[in-house]
C-alpha cells in the first residue's frame, strides 16, 4: 500500500515532535490508516478540556486527502452534532499531497482555538457566536465541563 | 606434498626450532615501500590482518616503472630457510626480483636474484632444499631459486631484507604476497627465541571481522536501511524512476502520474504538488539520471534481500519509461475542457455556478453584497441572516415557493 511508508514516517516525526496540542495518538498496529489523539486546546472556552478526535487516511494517501472526526462532544460553530469539520485545507480540492498531518493538525487545532463564524457547520452557534459572545463562551464552557475528556497532566 | 611436510617436520627436529613466516602480522614486521602505490593495494596490504586486504595484495602507481624497493624489517634476526614471493597482482606481473638482506653489522648485500617466466618465485637456501627435496607447501607453478652460497653470513642473520622488483611484463610493479620463513637466529637470545614459541603458538583466530562469510552475516542481521535520497519526497517509498520537479523536490514517476490524475479529475492542469506551480516547456520535471544509476546500484548490490525482491523495476530504454509525451497529451486534454467550457458559457442554456454572476452576491431580502450566500432550489440568494429569518417560516420571501431545510446550499463567493 502507498500509504504505510509515508504514514509511518508521519507518525514517527509527530510522535517525536512532542507536539503540546495534540497528543496520546492511538494506531492499530494492523490499521496505520486510522489515528486516535487527543486535542488539547489552549484558548477558552475550551482550554477546560480535551478532545478525542479519529484521523481516517484513504488508501490512496497522500493522492486524496484524510478525514476528521470528533469522537468528543464539542461546542464549536465549526464543528457539528456528528463531529464532522470543515477544515479548507483537507478539502478535496484544496488538498495538496504535500501537506503533511502535522499541518493538518495544526490547522485544526488553530480552527478548534479561534472559531470560524464566517464558514460556519452550526449556524446557530455561529449565529450565538457573533451576536452574544459571553453567553457562547458561557454555553461552551459548561458543554465542555460536562462532555470534554480530561486533560493530561502536564 | 607429503614429502614437503616431512621435510618440514624433519627440519623442525633437527634444528630444535620451530620454522615460522616471520611476515605474518603476529610477529608485527614493518614494511615500506618508497614508491607510491594504487589506492587500496598499499604496501601494508602485504601484512596487514584483514584477510581481505592480504589477499588483495600491492600494486605500485600505475606510472612507476621498475626498479621499486620493498623494505622488510623483521621482529628479531632470522635465518631464512625460504622466501615465498608470489608476484602476480590480477592481470599485473613481475618477472624479475632480487633480493637483499642486511644484518645488524653490514649493509645490503644481494642474497638472490631471479629472472623468470612463473606466477612467483621461492628462494631457498639450498644447504636444505634441492630440486629433489622441495621446500613445504612449494608450487609447481612457482619457479625455484637459490641463495648464493657466499652469502650466509646475511640469510642466517637478517635483521632487514629487501625485495627488488626490476622487471615486469609490460605491467606495473606488483606484489602478491611474500612469506620469509626460517627461525630466529643463532643470535638470539634464548628470551626472543621463546617470545616468538610463544607468540606464535597462542592460536588466536585470525580475527573474525575479516572473514568475508563471517561479515556478510552480519550484513543480513542488520536492518537494510534506504538512503533518503533515494526515498520519493512525497512517499518515502524507494523511487524507480526519480523524476527531479521544478521545486527541487524530487518523486517517482508512479506519485507524479497519480498527482497529475488527481489534478486532472479537478480539471486543472499539472503542476508541482509541492508549489502548486503548473508546469511548462521550461518548468517540468525532468528524469534525474544520475540519481537513477545510484539507486539500480543500490539495487544491484542488495539483490540478496528478500525486501528488495518485489519492487518494481524498469525495462529497457529510459524514453520508453518516461511518458514525456504524455504530459503534452494531458496539457491538450486541458486546452480542450478550456474551450468547451467558454463555448457553453457563450450559449444562452448554460447557468453559471460561479461569481461571474453577480446578481448571485445579492440578497435578494435586504439587496446586501456579501461573500456568503445561501441559495434555495427556486434560485434565489440571501444574505446569513436573512435565511435565518426564512428558515422560520421555509417559505422564500421572493416568489413564496416552500422549500426543505436541507435544499439550502451555501455558496462561497
Amino acid at each position: 500500500m502507498a500509504a504505510t511508508r509515508r504514514l509511518q514516517k508521519e507518525l514517527g516525526d509527530i510522535r517525536n515532535s512532542g507536539l503540546k496540542s495534540f497528543r496520546d495518538i492511538q494506531v492499530d498496529e494492523t490499521n496505520i490508516l486510522t489515528w486516535q489523539g487527543l486535542i488539547v486546546p489552549d484558548n477558552p472556552p475550551y482550554n477546560k478540556g480535551a478532545f478525542k478526535i479519529e484521523i481516517n487516511f484513504p488508501a490512496e494517501y497522500p493522492f486524496k486527502p484524510p478525514k476528521i472526526n470528533f469522537k468528543t462532544k464539542i461546542y464549536h460553530p465549526n464543528i457539528d452534532e456528528k463531529g464532522q469539520v470543515c477544515l479548507p485545507i483537507i478539502s478535496a480540492e484544496n488538498w495538496k499531497p504535500a501537506t503533511k498531518t502535522d499541518q493538518v493538525i495544526q490547522a485544526l487545532v488553530a480552527l478548534v482555538n479561534e472559531p470560524e463564524p464566517e464558514h460556519p457547520l452550526r449556524a446557530d452557534l455561529a449565529e450565538e457566536y457573533l451576536k452574544d459572545k459571553k453567553k457562547f463562551t458561557k454555553n461552551a464552557e459548561e458543554y465542555t465541563k460536562k462532555h470534554s475528556e480530561k486533560r493530561p497532566a502536564d | 606434498m607429503g614429502n614437503g611436510l616431512w621435510a618440514t617436520l624433519l627440519n623442525i627436529k633437527g634444528c630444535g626450532n620451530k620454522m615460522f613466516d616471520f611476515l605474518n602480522p603476529k610477529l608485527s614486521p614493518k614494511i615500506v615501500c618508497k614508491s607510491p602505490a594504487t589506492d587500496n593495494y598499499e604496501i601494508d596490504n602485504l601484512i596487514s590482518d584483514n584477510y581481505v586486504k592480504r589477499m588483495r595484495g600491492f600494486i605500485a602507481y600505475p606510472a612507476i616503472k621498475p626498479p621499486v624497493e620493498i623494505e622488510i624489517k623483521f621482529i628479531c634476526p632470522v635465518n631464512i630457510h625460504y622466501i615465498t614471493l608470489q608476484t602476480t597482482v590480477g592481470s599485473q606481473k613481475c618477472t624479475g626480483i632480487e633480493i637483499y638482506a642486511k644484518t645488524s653489522k653490514d649493509d645490503y648485500t644481494s642474497i638472490c636474484k631471479s629472472v623468470y617466466d612463473n606466477s612467483g618465485v621461492v628462494f631457498c637456501n639450498s644447504k636444505t632444499y634441492s630440486n629433489k627435496n622441495l621446500p613445504p607447501n612449494f608450487k609447481p607453478t612457482y619457479s625455484l631459486g637459490f641463495f648464493k652460497r657466499n652469502t650466509f653470513n646475511f640469510f642466517f642473520n637478517a635483521s632487514e631484507i629487501k625485495v627488488v622488483i626490476f622487471r615486469t611484463e609490460k605491467s606495473v610493479p606488483c606484489l602478491g604476497s611474500v612469506e620469509v620463513w626460517g627461525e630466529a637466529s643463532r643470535t638470539c637470545s634464548s628470551v626472543t627465541k621463546e617470545t616468538i614459541n610463544r607468540i606464535m603458538q597462542k592460536s588466536i583466530p585470525e580475527t573474525l571481522h575479516c572473514d568475508p562469510i563471517q561479515s556478510n552475516r552480519e550484513d543480513e542481521s542488520d536492518e537494510l536501511k534506504i538512503p533518503d535520497d533515494f526515498k520519493d519526497d512525497l512517499t518515502f517509498e524507494l523511487m524507480t524512476i526519480p523524476m527531479t520537479l521544478p521545486s527541487g523536490k524530487t518523486v517517482d514517476q508512479s506519485t507524479l502520474e497519480k498527482h497529475i490524475n488527481g489534478e486532472i479529475s479537478f480539471g486543472r492542469k499539472p503542476c508541482d504538488p509541492f508549489t502548486g506551480v503548473k508546469f511548462s516547456n521550461t518548468l517540468k520535471p525532468v528524469l534525474n539520471v544520475a540519481l537513477k544509476s545510484r539507486i539500480d546500484m543500490f539495487l544491484l548490490q542488495n539483490s540478496h534481500r528478500e525486501q528488495l525482491w518485489n519492487l518494481k523495476r524498469t525495462l529497457g530504454g529510459a524514453q520508453r519509461a518516461i511518458s514525456s509525451t504524455n504530459y503534452g497529451k494531458r496539457q491538450k486534454k486541458c486546452d480542450e475542457l478550456d474551450e468547451l467550457i467558454l463555448k457553453a458559457k457563450r450559449s444562452a442554456t448554460f447557468t453559471s455556478f460561479t461569481n461571474e454572476d453577480n446578481t448571485q452576491k445579492i440578497c435578494s431580502k435586504c439587496k446586501v453584497q456579501s461573500d456568503t450566500m445561501y441559495k434555495i432550489p427556486c434560485k434565489h440568494c440571501y444574505c446569513r441572516s436573512c435565511m435565518l429569518q426564512i428558515c422560520e417560516t421555509l417559505i422564500c420571501y421572493s416568489c413564496e415557493r416552500t422549500f426543505k431545510k436541507s435544499d439550502i446550499n451555501k455558496l462561497n463567493l
